[in-house]
């Protein structure tokens, strides 16, 4: 497996994915993006249910509240609109526990969705006190097609280069060689890497900040 | 995230159905897309009566001792399966694993809140009416129309109820940010106030609800309990039936709200009575009768809570017993959740105690997608385990976990009769090792066997890998090429009227791993020609593989193949018939192989099967590309990037068996070598259309052939000079057809350097 990490030198900021009781990772110990509001849309349902209660963390490490909004890969929403209170209150919910002065929402819309996607990120842009950062991550793919990312109202897109379905050879390689050919919010910035699919360092080194999802819950390197 | 949000669900199944090619999922075909691997595809009912089909030592807990316990019983577990819906309740399926529709806000009473409030009907404000659980919600909109229905409902009594029902449900959203704080002070709430004697009882019993419900919110149970106790004690209290449950459930939490780290056993068991004898007195009380089983719970979740090693100690010696009913009492669910929070260093200690913690943890021990190394170990410790007792969970066990055949085992195996639990777990794993030790016939007997049964898609699907590895033939192999994606077969059977999109995927019509390295990297051109002729194939598959044969034989220049493989494409895709006409008619193998490169551009025909085969059908002009494969290279090269990767024989038990060896081996090893020469799709169409454009300057398709060889250089599977092919064919094609459509929607080339 793949173990490499991030440099602990501090020269961008690079940020684990935690959920439930995960460890910090040491690399991350400055801010954390914390997976805890979940939502699930199944056809015309909106499920939600309680996150696990958080684990201690150190005062100095920041927290970034993440939502995430699952689209159930079997019976899919028509349309986000229902969701869309539901959504809002999460992400509201998720400014007030943030300590970092970010939120971040983690919703893989589909094709057909890209519309009410980018009327959500609106309409929770416009919800959220301005003081309040909004990340939103993004499919790798989004970042080859100018509709999903064009004026998308976040002040940060976070495209997540691992388990790119069934074009991550061709997308890894466009990622790792070919940057120009990448949505410019997907250039620099920030993005998303996973520590089991690591690119070579100078890849991550294009990104002012950098997230880190781990297969194993940052369960082995404590 | 591409995390799970329980193990239950199945995020990556739509890999080889999804329309949205580039949709993010695992790659490939999933791991567990064929397989029930975490938890059974049988009926919860039936799989704890002991129909288990093959067990999976990814599964939980739950189901593991499920399966302990019926292998341990044997057939008599079918009239003795424990409390019915038992193995629902302890999985949580019942519960919805935890997942629940957030409520509906009531439309009169947020418009009468909006009204009190002065706000429009869109404020934010408004939502926290509905931020307590969804069975709170409902009840406060059932007490706001009871009430709106009174003779003296005046309009300032009622905005008085709203309001502070609208505090009740900022404290519930105040409790749920605690939940989530970082550091955080809580912030400062004022709750409900009083109302004065002066009010009418009825609404001054209301308002003491939601005095004592927004307490228990806010965590002030010092308040809440005596509130509710209060409502508890009042028989004309519209709230009277709930307030002596509420009262204890407001002390459960008072008495866990600190935590129970430091505080010694001897004093949380002090507690822990004085909660059951008020919950006692609960069920004691014959006129609270439909409180009786929530306050059962409640009792078992505070033991969960409160004192939980004891509550794991109990559970441990009530379950080593298969003959107990593990479902009654909730035993199976709390247990599994206790189990879970031990440490890993803990659970040596009660594998030493208890065989069935011993039974299960050996062989979750051995999971993980590539070789593990503890399974050697595992599979050791079983078999030692099955000497020591020869008793039939051992015996399942180590036929599970090793990699090779032991003869005593194999023979113990064979004796276990057809009505036991355990026995299409114990057969597909003597299928296993026979296939191992080489002895084919065997494993075609004992699969050829026990697929005669009913089984359900997952397991029907590993008896046919099995039996697919040791096929003979090609029209044989054919037989058992294609599984059934177990998560959309489970979605089917909990849906009514499925829709359009899972209509047959219960069918068999996906190609695994297996099939796929067969189909790309297993056969000869003359041997895919056999295979699209299998009438047991669907016609789309066939029409699929006979294009592949096509493409394959025009690049190999293979005339009798190709005219086979087209005539069997025109037929099951009568889209193709002027193509394949054409090329039946063609003396040049240049001109030959234009037509099927072009062809397979406007149809999307392909080299390279996928997962799922979709219907052959004209691709819109705008969105074509040439991409009929990617590489047929094979070995190291398999790993550079962009590289059809190489299919390896699994090292693992749990992966799959490797692709049977059928057809023209020679042949199909010539081919290959001649095929991985090549470049990409893109690459050779390229050249074809650059070449074509100088011997054949009138043809019409030409200005769409350019633009789609500039558009197929954007991204995907690209050789070392992609970027000299897009920028030639982007210069020919504004040269040349400088006024054509397909040059006003071009209008760049691609740089990949």
């Amino acid at each position: 497996m793949p173990t490499w990490l991030p440099p602990l030198d501090l020269s961008h900021d690079a940020i684990a994915w935690l959920w439930k009781d995960a460890p910090v990772p040491a690399f991350s110990r400055a801010a954390v993006a914390i997976v805890d509001r979940h939502i699930w849309l199944v056809g015309d349902k909106v499920l939600v249910r309680p996150g696990a209660r958080p684990q201690a963390l150190n005062r100095a490490t920041k927290v970034i509240p993440v939502v995430h909004v699952e689209i159930d890969a079997l019976h899919p929403p028509t349309s986000l609109r229902q969701a869309g209170p539901i959504v809002l209150d999460a992400m509201r919910s998720a400014g007030r526990a943030s300590t970092s002065g970010w939120v971040q929402l983690d919703l893989e819309a589909r094709r057909s969705q890209r519309a009410d996607y980018r009327d959500l990120v609106h309409n929770i842009r416009a919800t959220l006190p301005r003081k309040l950062k909004l990340s939103v991550t993004a499919l790798a793919w989004w970042c080859r097609s100018g509709p999903w990312l064009d004026g998308l109202d976040a002040d940060e897109v976070v495209p997540m280069f691992f388990r790119m379905g069934r074009d991550n050879a061709a997308l890894r390689d466009v990622v790792a060689r070919q940057p120009t050919a990448l949505h410019p919010l997907c250039r620099a910035g920030s993005a998303g890497f996973s520590r089991q699919e690591a690119f070579p360092a100078d890849v991550a080194a294009r990104y002012r900040r950098t997230y880190w999802f781990d297969e194993n819950a940052w369960k082995d390197i404590e | 995230m591409k995390r799970t949000l329980a193990g239950a669900l199945a995020l990556t199944l739509l890999a080889g159905i999804a329309t949205e090619v580039g949709a993010s999922g695992d790659y490939g075909p999933s791991y567990t897309m064929f397989r029930a691997w975490t938890a059974p595809d049988i009926p919860l009912d039936r799989f704890q009566a002991g129909d288990l089909g093959v067990i999976q030592p990814g599964m939980r807990r739950v189901y593991l001792y499920a399966a302990w316990r019926a292998i341990s019983l044997g057939p008599r577990v079918t009239s003795a399966p424990g409390m019915q819906g038992g193995l629902a309740r302890a999985d949580g399926s019942v519960f919805g694993y935890g997942w629940s529709q957030a409520a509906d806000a009531d439309q009169a009473l947020t418009a009468h809140l909006a009204r009190a409030l002065h706000v429009p009907a869109d404020d934010p404000k408004l939502r926290t009416i509905t931020a307590c659980p969804p069975a709170a919600t409902q009840y406060a909109a059932t007490v706001f129309h009871v009430a709106s229905g009174r003779s003296d409902a005046t309009p300032a009594r009622l905005d008085a109820w709203v309001l502070n029902q609208q505090k009740v449900g900022e404290a519930c959203q105040i409790a749920d940010d605690w939940r989530y704080r970082y550091g955080t002070e809580k912030p400062v709430l004022v709750g409900p106030a009083p109302l004065p004697a002066t009010e009418p009882l009825y609404w001054r019993q209301l308002n003491e609800y939601q005095r004592a419900a927004w307490a228990f919110q806010t965590g002030h149970y010092t308040d809440s309990t005596p509130l509710f106790e209060r409502i508890g004690a009042a028989p004309n209290h519209p709230m009277h039936d709930l307030g002596a449950y509420l009262a204890l459930r407001s002390e459960v939490r008072r008495v866990l709200a600190p935590g129970i780290k430091g505080v010694d056993l001897i004093r949380r068991e002090q507690l822990a009575r004085a909660l059951e004898e008020r919950g006692g007195a609960i069920l004691a009380d014959a006129s609270l009768a439909p409180m009786h089983e929530p306050t059962r719970a409640l009792l078992r979740s505070m033991s969960v809570g409160l004192t939980p090693e004891t509550r794991l100690d109990e559970l441990n010696r009530v379950l080593d017993n298969p003959g107990t009913d593990p479902f009654a009492l909730d035993r199976l669910g709390d247990w599994s959740v206790l189990m879970d929070a031990v440490k890993a260093q803990d659970i040596q200690g009660l594998r030493s105690a208890h065989e069935f913690v011993d039974w299960i943890e050996t062989i979750r021990g051995c999971t993980g997608l590539t070789s593990n190394p503890a399974c050697e170990p595992a599979g050791a410790h079983a078999l030692a385990r099955w000497r020591q007792t020869r008793s039939r969970p051992w015996l399942v066990a180590a036929l599970m976990l090793p990699q090779s055949a032991v003869p005593e085992l194999m023979q113990a195996g064979l004796a276990l009769p057809p009505s036991d639990p355990a026995y299409v777990t114990v057969r597909y794993h003597l299928a296993r090792l026979n296939r191992l030790d080489g002895k084919p016939l065997e494993a075609r007997a004992i699969t050829d066997n026990v697929l005669q049964r009913q089984l359900s898609p997952g397991t029907r699907n590993l008896l046919r890998q099995e039996r697919f590895a040791v096929a003979t033939s090609v029209s044989e192999a054919a037989r058992y090429l294609l599984r059934t994606n177990v998560d959309y077969a489970k979605s089917m059977s909990s849906i009514k009227e499925p829709d359009e999109a899972v209509r047959d995927t219960p069918r068999e019509i996906m190609l695994d791993d297996d099939g796929l390295a067969w189909l790309n990297l297993g056969l000869a051109v003359t041997d895919l020609v056999e295979l699209a002729r299998q009438p047991e194939l669907p016609p789309v598959l066939r029409a699929r593989i006979a294009g592949a044969a096509w493409i394959r034989a025009a690049l190999l220049d293979k005339l009798d193949e190709g005219r086979q493989a087209g005539a069997l494409l025109a037929q099951l895709a009568p889209t193709t018939t002027a193509a394949v006409a054409h090329y039946g008619h063609t003396a040049s193998s240049v001109e030959r192989r234009h037509i099927v490169l072009v062809e397979s551009v406007r149809v999307g025909l392909a080299a390279q099967l996928t997962m799922y085969a979709q219907p052959v059908a004209p691709v819109e002009a705008g969105d074509a590309t040439a991409s009929a494969w990617c590489s047929f290279k094979t070995g190291d090269a398999a790993s550079e990037p962009g590289v059809y990767h190489e299919f390896k024989a699994p090292a693992f038990a749990w992966r799959l068996p490797p692709p049977p060896d059928t057809g023209h081996a020679d042949q199909r090893r010539e081919e290959l070598g001649q095929l991985g020469s090549l470049k990409s799709a893109t690459g050779v169409t390229g050249d074809d259309v650059l070449a074509w454009a100088a011997s054949h300057p009138g043809d019409p398709d030409l200005p769409w052939l350019l633009h789609v060889v500039v558009v197929s250089t954007r991204g995907g599977c690209l050789d070392p000079d992609a970027t000299t092919l897009s920028r030639t064919a982007w210069s020919m094609l504004h040269k040349r057809y400088a006024g054509s459509e397909w040059a006003a929607r071009t209008p760049y080339f691609y740089s990949n350097k």
